[in-house]
């Protein structure tokens, strides 16, 4: 953690441009590693997707109904991960796929709860996600998301932690300094659930928003408030326009 | 996550013909040498045994070491000679066993 | 960019006039860590140059995870076992890959290298003797046994 503050200075004096750049995090890698996430067989984040398709297929529940019994193939729900969060006006909150799978899990099929960033809850998310994969990234986030969405802009760029580090500052100031081997990218989540070698494991956004601020040493967010929600919907619409790619590979 | 793999394994091949078998298979592959946040070593748990058994032989086997990455990948070639079961077989070092089966016809021309 | 280590060390080992034997010595970055696996594996034989072709990235940027490929030069007999060796890894041995024909003596995998270093390929043939060749790899980000991203 030390090397990460004293390279971060080290960073600061060859900080990029600041202009918007929507460039995905895949543009950052070498050929090895996106010939990874290309390769459909071997990419790792493939394995959450046949677990996935397992699990959709799993009756569970007191009426021993699958996901399948009510939605019938995964592809039923395409174009849907790429237009997440989005805000319910009837409950007055903003939804990821996280929260709806786990809605639909309790409230429909009566099964027990998937837990947050569970090895089960993942899989079901990234095989839905996987469905969009080549489909753009597109939020609402005027109407009554705009309160929430102003929220997250904030919280984008709020400097906080002992680094005292905004997301933006980062990802915007500092995109394309390296950091201890790495690259800083613009911080698109148009990859997630994504395999990160590092984690040697899949991840969703809100887990990537939980590293990046463990690096800055900040307080976690819960990743189920409507500002963690909030916050990964200004990163969606930061997104927007790019093409899904779960499960994406990354370092 | 649970043990299971990801293969490739060719159904048909023309006899003498060399065909490729891809595996993928979720393991951590611990390493034995990764320290926790609060000091402590984190115990090994690995595979530690990749085979192929083709028409009953051992044509091919591996012996995995913590230097191979989490969530083992591993590919390899054969000359289809004979109609037969392909049996793929990881073992972990906490006895678990993980078996994946399928059959290969080798058609003669 | 893919680096094909045939004779890549052995080059050097022509200029000074001794192709013959694989000498550790030569490989800049061997270790003792090294000495110990092959001696652990393979007693006091020692491994001829060549024989065995390495495929890995040069330029590595994780090193959770590098694609390799070993295999034995085809124009001799197929060896009985394909070796790998990261000689600067907490443990020195990645694998060792058995052959039975009809298989052939090739594979592919992912390694963890801890750091950059150069990697050893060795085939063993049934009659004992061993062929080996190196590699030079550059890692960005080493595979960690550091706490600095194991538990983000
Ligand atoms: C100290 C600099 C730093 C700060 C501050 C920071 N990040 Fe990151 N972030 C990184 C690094 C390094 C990575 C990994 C390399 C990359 O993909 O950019 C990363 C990756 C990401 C990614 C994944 C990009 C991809 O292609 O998959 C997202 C999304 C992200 N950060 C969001 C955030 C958010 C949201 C915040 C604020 C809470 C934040 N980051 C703050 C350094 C930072
Ligand atoms: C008893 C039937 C039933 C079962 C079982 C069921 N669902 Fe649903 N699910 C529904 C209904 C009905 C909706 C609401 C459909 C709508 O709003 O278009 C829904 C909505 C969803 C949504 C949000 C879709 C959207 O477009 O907003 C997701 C995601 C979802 N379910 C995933 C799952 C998963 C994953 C499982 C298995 C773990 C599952 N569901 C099991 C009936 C079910």
């Amino acid at each position: 953690m030390k090397c990460w503050l004293l390279l971060l200075l080290l960073a600061t004096c060859c900080a990029g441009a600041d202009q918007p750049d929507r460039r995905s995090g895949y543009s950052l890698l070498g050929p090895d590693l996106r010939a990874l996430q290309d390769d459909d067989f071997a990419n790792p984040g493939m394995l959450w997707v046949d677990r996935g398709e397992r699990l959709w297929n799993a009756a569970s529940g007191p009426n021993q109904q699958s996901c399948r019994d009510c939605h019938g193939d995964p592809v039923n729900l395409r174009d849907l991960a790429n237009r997440l969060p989005r805000f319910d006006a009837t409950t007055n909150r903003l939804d990821n796929l996280d929260m709806l799978i786990r809605q639909c899990r309790t409230q429909r099929q009566q099964a027990e709860a998937l837990t947050h960033e569970s090895e089960d809850l993942l899989a079901l998310t990234t095989l839905v996600a996987h469905q969009s994969r080549g489909l753009p990234l597109e939020v609402v986030v005027d109407g009554p998301a705009s309160t929430a969405f102003e929220q997250g802009r904030a919280s984008f760029e709020r400097r906080r932690g002992q680094l005292d580090l905004s997301c933006a500052d980062c990802h915007e100031k500092l995109r394309g300094a390296r950091l201890r081997g790495e690259t800083i990218s613009a911080g698109m989540v148009n990859g997630f659930p994504l395999y990160r070698l590092t984690w040697e494991g899949l991840g969703s956004r809100q887990r990537m928003i939980r590293w990046c601020n463990e690096a800055v040493r900040a307080k976690p967010m819960d990743p189920e408030s409507q500002r963690a929600l909030a916050l990964e919907l200004y990163l969606a619409w930061r997104s927007r326009g790019l093409a899904l790619e779960a499960p994406a590979v990354r370092r | 996550m649970s043990l299971s793999a990801r293969v490739r394994i060719p159904t048909e091949a023309r006899a003498g013909e060399v065909i490729e078998i891809r595996t993928l298979v979720s393991h951590p592959m611990e390493t034995g040498f990764r320290v926790d946040s609060f000091g402590r070593r984190v115990p090994r748990k690995i595979l530690t045994r990749f085979s192929c058994h083709y028409d009953g032989r051992e044509i091919v086997s591996m012996d995995l070491r913590p230097g191979i990455a989490a969530n083992p990948y591993v590919a390899f070639r054969f000359v289809a000679d004979v109609s037969g079961a392909i049996e793929l077989r990881w073992e972990g070092d906490e006895g678990e066993v993980l078996i994946e089966r399928s059959h290969l016809e080798v058609i003669r021309a | 960019m893919k680096r094909y280590g045939h004779s890549g060390l052995p080059r050097r080992a022509v200029i000074q006039g001794m192709a013959a034997s694989f000498t550790l010595s030569l490989m800049p970055r061997a270790s003792a860590g090294l000495e110990a696996a092959l001696q652990a594996r393979f007693g006091d034989r020692r491994p001829d140059t060549g024989g065995v072709e390495l495929e890995v990235s040069s330029l590595v940027e994780n090193g959770n995870s590098v694609a390799v490929t070993v295999r034995a030069d085809p124009s001799q007999p197929s060896p009985s076992a394909l070796h790998l060796f990261m000689p600067r890894n907490p443990e020195p041995w990645g694998t060792s890959f058995h052959i039975q024909p009809p298989a052939l003596a090739e594979f592919s995998t992912r390694i963890r290298l801890s750091g950059s270093q150069d990697l050893m390929a060795l085939a063993e043939w049934s009659d004992g003797r061993l062929g080996a060749t190196a590699v030079s790899v550059m890692v960005t980000l080493g595979a960690c046994a550091d706490d600095l991203y194991g538990e983000f």
